[in-house]
């Protein structure tokens, strides 16, 4: 505001000392306006020392304007003081412009440490949840080790138990299961259906191996030979086969696991023309369903 | 002859009164000065700033001229002229390069402002119930 006031002070001056013998010079005009602009911006501020400057070379100007209005000095001095003036303008808006640069450069620095924040504690986040996911891997790994050696310890017995047996029954594999044979003769006496002292101790065995093969479904199946009416030989057979499968329950098999049916002749092994035909047909068969089809009753 | 040789003394006296002085050399110095400086600046790069320059450098062989006719009064005003064009042709040239250190400034701020935020870690899976035996 100064230096506005003081350059319409000397602009109305050298009007009024001038007015009535020459016009000012195109250049004096220009410093005047140049002066003016310089004087409300930037610089005004920034470079006060320029202005002041600038001013002095407007005043010595205005001073040989009116001394001498049309002189070449006058319009030297002019143009020296429109130069003065242009430069201190330009001045005022390099201060202002590397001020905004500076203040620009420190939100700058000042976003990319709060960026550079978020993402370190967005790092320690990953950081963390990868761990916690190492440590949930590990203990499913271990889980699953301690799962593959149950099973392997499983499959181990059931493999010992059916070991042993072989060693009491015949044992063969068929389509629905592992079936297991015991000759009649060894379980009861003829045309009886309780069993026989020794049979108790065979049975004991095979209860024995069935219950560390795991949780199977069996069938006990009675079969007789062709002799005597059929009717007899399946009630015979059935009585057996329950028989068998009363014992098996007391000696520990869950009662629901195992069921008993009475198939008669129907299903000889060998022929019944010869006694030891009929001796091999005369038998109590055990079908142990495989793990699977256990499963899925 | 006494009277010409009076004459002729005189004669010589006037010619060295107005035969004037050169321009002080202090003055043409710093003027080459303000224009070397300029230059340097690189304002021959900036319309405004190199057509001071061009002015500047005018006026200076102008002013050699006039130093050398014998014009010293005349020569250091164009001098004068010479060195405040060189001055301005300087600062320009730093006006323009401050102001596009500035925008290079505010853009680099306004992209730093348009970054998206790091991406926060995604919420891990629930743990794997422990297998059933």
């Amino acid at each position: 505001m100064k230096y506005i006031a003081l350059t319409t002070v000397l602009g109305i001056a050298s009007l009024s000392g001038c007015a009535s013998t020459s016009a000012p010079p195109r250049e004096l005009v220009e410093a005047r306006a140049a002066f003016s602009r310089a004087s409300q911006g930037p610089a005004a501020r920034l470079a006060l020392v320029d202005l002041h400057n600038a001013q002095g070379e407007l005043e010595r100007a205005e001073r040989s304007f009116t001394e001498a209005p049309s002189s070449d000095v006058t319009r030297d001095l002019s143009y020296v003081a429109l130069r003065r003036a242009q430069t201190v303008e330009a001045r005022g808006d390099t201060l202002q412009a590397d001020q905004e640069r500076e203040r620009a450069e420190q939100e700058r620095a000042a976003l990319t440490g709060q960026q550079l924040t978020q993402t370190q504690t967005a790092l320690q986040q990953s950081q963390q949840q990868l761990q916690n996911t190492q440590q949930t891997v590990a203990m499913t790994q271990t889980q699953l080790a301690a799962e593959r050696q149950r099973r392997m310890e499983a499959e181990r017995q059931a493999a010992a138990a059916l070991e042993s047996l072989r060693r009491v029954a015949a044992v063969r594999e068929e389509q629905r299961g592992t079936v297991i044979t015991l000759s009649g003769e060894v379980l009861f006496a003829t045309g009886e259906s309780a069993l026989l002292p020794i049979a108790q101790q065979r049975l004991d065995q095979v209860a024995r191996a069935l219950i560390d093969q795991g949780a199977r479904h069996l069938v006990v199946e009675g079969h007789t030979d062709s002799r005597g009416s059929p009717a007899a030989n399946q009630q015979l057979s059935l009585a057996r086969a329950q028989s068998v499968r009363a014992y098996l329950i007391s000696r520990g098999i869950p009662e629901g696991q195992i069921e008993a049916s009475g198939l008669g002749p129907s299903r000889p092994v060998a022929p019944n023309d010869s006694a030891e035909g009929r001796a091999n047909n005369r038998r109590v068969e055990i079908v142990v369903s495989p793990a699977a089809a256990t499963a899925a009753r | 002859m006494k009277t010409l040789t009076r004459w002729m003394m005189f004669a010589s006296l006037a010619l060295v009164g107005c035969g004037g002085t050169a321009a002080s050399t202090a003055r043409m110095g710093a003027t080459q000065a303000a224009i070397r400086s300029a230059g340097e600046v690189g304002a021959e790069h900036e319309p405004t700033a190199a057509l001071h320059l061009q002015y500047a450098r005018e006026q200076f062989t102008q002013a050699e001229q006039l130093s050398r006719s014998g014009e010293g009064e005349r020569a250091e005003r164009v001098l004068a002229r010479a060195e405040a064009d060189a001055e301005l042709a300087l600062a320009l040239s730093r006006r323009s390069a401050s102001i596009a250190a500035a925008r290079q400034a505010a853009s680099e701020v306004r992209d730093a402002r348009s970054q998206p935020p790091p991406p926060t870690a995604p919420t891990p899976p629930p743990a794997a119930p422990p297998p059933t035996p």
